[in-house]
């Protein structure tokens, strides 16, 4: 599975940095964190690195109104026209033709197109998606299209709602989908009912033969790879780990208010606050917390040279750039032959993960609330479920 | 109506048997057509759109499946003052698979594999011509004397036998073996694949000894609620390696269409692997 970077505030340099240890790959930009110089230089940088520039055009709400989303010359007619531009006809296709300009200009040449967020599923959610369906090629021309597929957390919960786009998707003239999940809670989802029907969700998309990009994700999303999902967006902060559709209205920068180091430790699929760290040296335990060299990351070695970790320089831009590395190696690494090989990788990720956790636990060492350990029953039980629903399917279809 | 009436109605035919029916919806006639034995069925009321009745009637004439009684025509006959719509089809001697289960209700595994390739083949053939049974069930299969099973009361029924009707508000298709989109009468996603989940629960209950469906609920909402928020555990067959069967049994009667066969071709490949992984020696 592979792993684009989900951009949020302040990633310009992380950007730059790890699309070139990367050698290439994808970036989905964010209207909400760029103006339109900045969309602009990005998206010349992605491309130079051999990587590919996406633009979420983040319609999810057409009340939005985040300073910085609002520059955009496209914003324009979602912010004059609310409520029509969705309906299909003459504000859809003035959309689409800004959105069409502004790929021109960034030499984007895979769309991902607007859809609103939906707080249910029914015929005028479908209606607003379709409309957009039908007016992209006229704009788009034979460029490869993205349904945005935004559901919200309580249409995510519901099976029904969530098999009744699948169903309507199949009709769908769009050679992918971009997922994007409303999570139930601020960043690791302990309901896994929500994350069963995420990988149903999304295998039964890619089960249709299409593309399929899930957006705001973190480590707890490496399940997806169960389902053959394509790819998954990641990126710094909690608010591109995780979607919070209030995003796009909070004028406030509220990341500069939370700031907080804390180091990935892969094995564990937790987060430790330095402190931690010191006590892991302490207990004679800090080696086991050791990045897998094959990860790709060095950006944590001097965690571990021997000082305790709150005196070495090691702040947010090097935690960051270490969990986007683990993360994409991780993604990487899950096999991809098989539906038994994806799903047994899935369950002896999360075996390790417990056991790692029990012994730096019983050493001290504990991630708070970014801790994976009430997690992994969640992850377990979702996949088991999810292997009941769609085991048979692709066990054949891979 | 009779003998005289059905003289002069199908002069083509003769030695007419009125056979009793059990739903009464329906009188059923045994009759010989060009020396073959016939079932002339003649319906008591319609329901529902009557040019789509009468296209579904072309459909099903065209139909041609080992599996399904030949339809050699169809049409309409007043009697009584009354119009009332007639098929004439092949004649099926035999004994419902119905009164096979109440014979013997648990079903030995070797004769389950029997009749699992023949009601999937014969989905197959429905689905050549883009046409859905909507009403499989242990009543509508016969199985003749040679051990054949035949699927009969095949379109039609939805409409003219209204013994297939449930109650007032559900779509059409007998509660216990129609899938929920069908009960629902979600059109778009009534295809092949919702006889499949009525094959799955067919072969989960010739095993079960039960309609898995129906055990247990008080009525039809029960049955409905039960549908749709729950799956049907995984069944322990004896002599099923690796559980194979059973696997293949619970992938027909997943709740939601997406999560079946997508088609009555991929479900009978998928059966004939499990069959011949079975019947392997070892």
């Amino acid at each position: 599975m592979q792993m684009f970077l989900q951009f949020g505030h302040g990633m310009m340099a992380h950007t730059r940095e790890l699309l070139r240890q990367w050698a290439g790959g994808g970036v989905v930009l964010s209207p909400r964190d760029l103006t339109p110089d900045q969309l602009q230089r990005m998206s010349t940088t992605i491309a130079a690195a051999n990587a590919e520039p996406l633009v979420d055009p983040q319609c999810y709400s057409t009340g939005a109104d985040h300073y910085r989303l609002v520059t955009h010359t496209y914003w324009g007619t979602v912010a004059g026209y609310p409520n029509e531009v969705f309906l299909g006809g003459t504000r859809t296709a003035e959309l689409l033709a800004a959105l069409a300009v502004l790929a021109q200009s960034l030499g984007i040449h895979r769309h991902i197109l607007p859809a609103p967020l939906a707080a249910a599923v029914n015929d005028d959610w479908f209606a607003a998606c379709e409309a957009v369906i039908e007016e992209a090629p006229h704009h788009f021309g034979q460029d490869p299209l993205l349904a945005t597929v935004a559901l919200s957390s309580d249409v995510i919960l519901d099976e029904i709602q969530v098999e009744n786009v699948i169903e309507r998707a199949r009709k769908w003239t769009v050679s992918g989908f971009y997922v994007v999940a409303e999570t139930p809670t601020a960043y690791l989802v302990d309901n896994p009912v929500w994350l069963s029907n995420l990988l149903v969700l999304t295998s039964g998309l890619k089960l249709l033969g299409k593309f399929v990009l899930v957006g705001y994700c973190n480590h707890q999303m490496l399940c997806l790879a169960a389902g053959n999902i394509d790819t998954i967006a990641a990126g710094t902060w909690l608010n591109v780990r995780a979607f919070p559709p209030g995003k796009f209205f909070t004028p406030v920068e509220e990341e500069i208010s939370r700031r907080a180091t804390w180091y990935y430790c892969p094995q564990a699929l937790s987060e430790y606050k330095l402190p931690f760290l010191d006590l892991a040296l302490t207990a004679g335990v800090l080696d086991q917390m050791r990045p897998d060299p094959a990860l790709g990351s060095y950006y944590a070695d001097p965690l571990f040279q021997g000082a305790a970790p709150t005196s070495v320089n090691w702040g947010e831009q090097d935690a960051f750039r270490h969990y986007l590395t683990c993360l994409h190696g991780q993604a990487g690494g899950i096999r991809r032959n098989s539906f038994r090989a994806a799903f047994d990788d899935n369950m002896a990720l999360l075996d390790r993960a417990q056991a790692v956790l029990g012994r730096l636990r019983s050493a001290g060492v504990f991630g708070q609330d970014r801790e994976f350990a009430p997690i992994i029953d969640v992850n377990r039980a979702a996949l088991t479920r999810f292997r009941a629903a769609r085991g048979q399917q692709l066990l054949r279809h891979w | 109506m009779n003998i005289d009436d059905l003289h002069r109605l199908f002069p083509e035919c003769s030695d007419f048997q009125i056979v009793r029916v059990p739903s009464g919806q329906k009188d059923v006639i045994r009759a010989v057509r060009d020396g073959q034995a016939v079932a002339i069925k003649i319906f008591r009321r319609i329901s529902g759109d009557e040019d789509r009745v009468q296209r579904e009637l072309a459909a099903v004439e065209k139909l041609r499946s080992e599996f399904v009684p030949r339809v050699f025509s169809s049409g309409q006959v007043t009697i009584d003052g009354e119009a009332r719509y007639f098929m004439i089809e092949q004649f099926i001697d035999g004994r419902s698979y119905r009164a096979i289960l109440q014979q013997a209700n648990l079903q030995p595994l070797d004769n389950v594999l029997d009749i699992g390739p023949a009601l999937l083949k014969a989905c197959t053939d429905f689905e050549a011509v883009q046409l859905v049974h909507r009403d499989l069930k242990p009543e509508n299969l016969i199985v003749d004397p040679a051990g054949k099973v035949w699927v009969i009361d095949f379109g039609l029924a939805r409409h003219l036998d209204l013994s297939s009707v449930t109650p007032t508000g559900w779509g059409v298709g007998t509660l216990g073996y129609a899938p929920l989109e069908q009960l629902r009468l979600i059109k778009a996603d009534i295809t092949s694949r919702a006889d499949l989940f009525a094959v799955g629960t067919i072969l989960y209950e010739a095993l079960h000894g039960q309609n898995p469906w129906r055990e247990g609920m008080r009525d039809e909402h029960d049955l409905i609620r039960k549908m749709s928020n729950q799956e049907l555990p995984r069944l322990t067959i004896a002599g099923d390696k690796d559980d194979l069967f059973s696997d293949f049994i619970s992938w027909l009667v997943q709740r939601f269409p997406s999560r079946r066969p997508q088609s009555a071709a991929e479900a009978l490949e998928a059966f004939e692997s499990v069959s011949n992984a079975m019947r392997k020696p070892g």
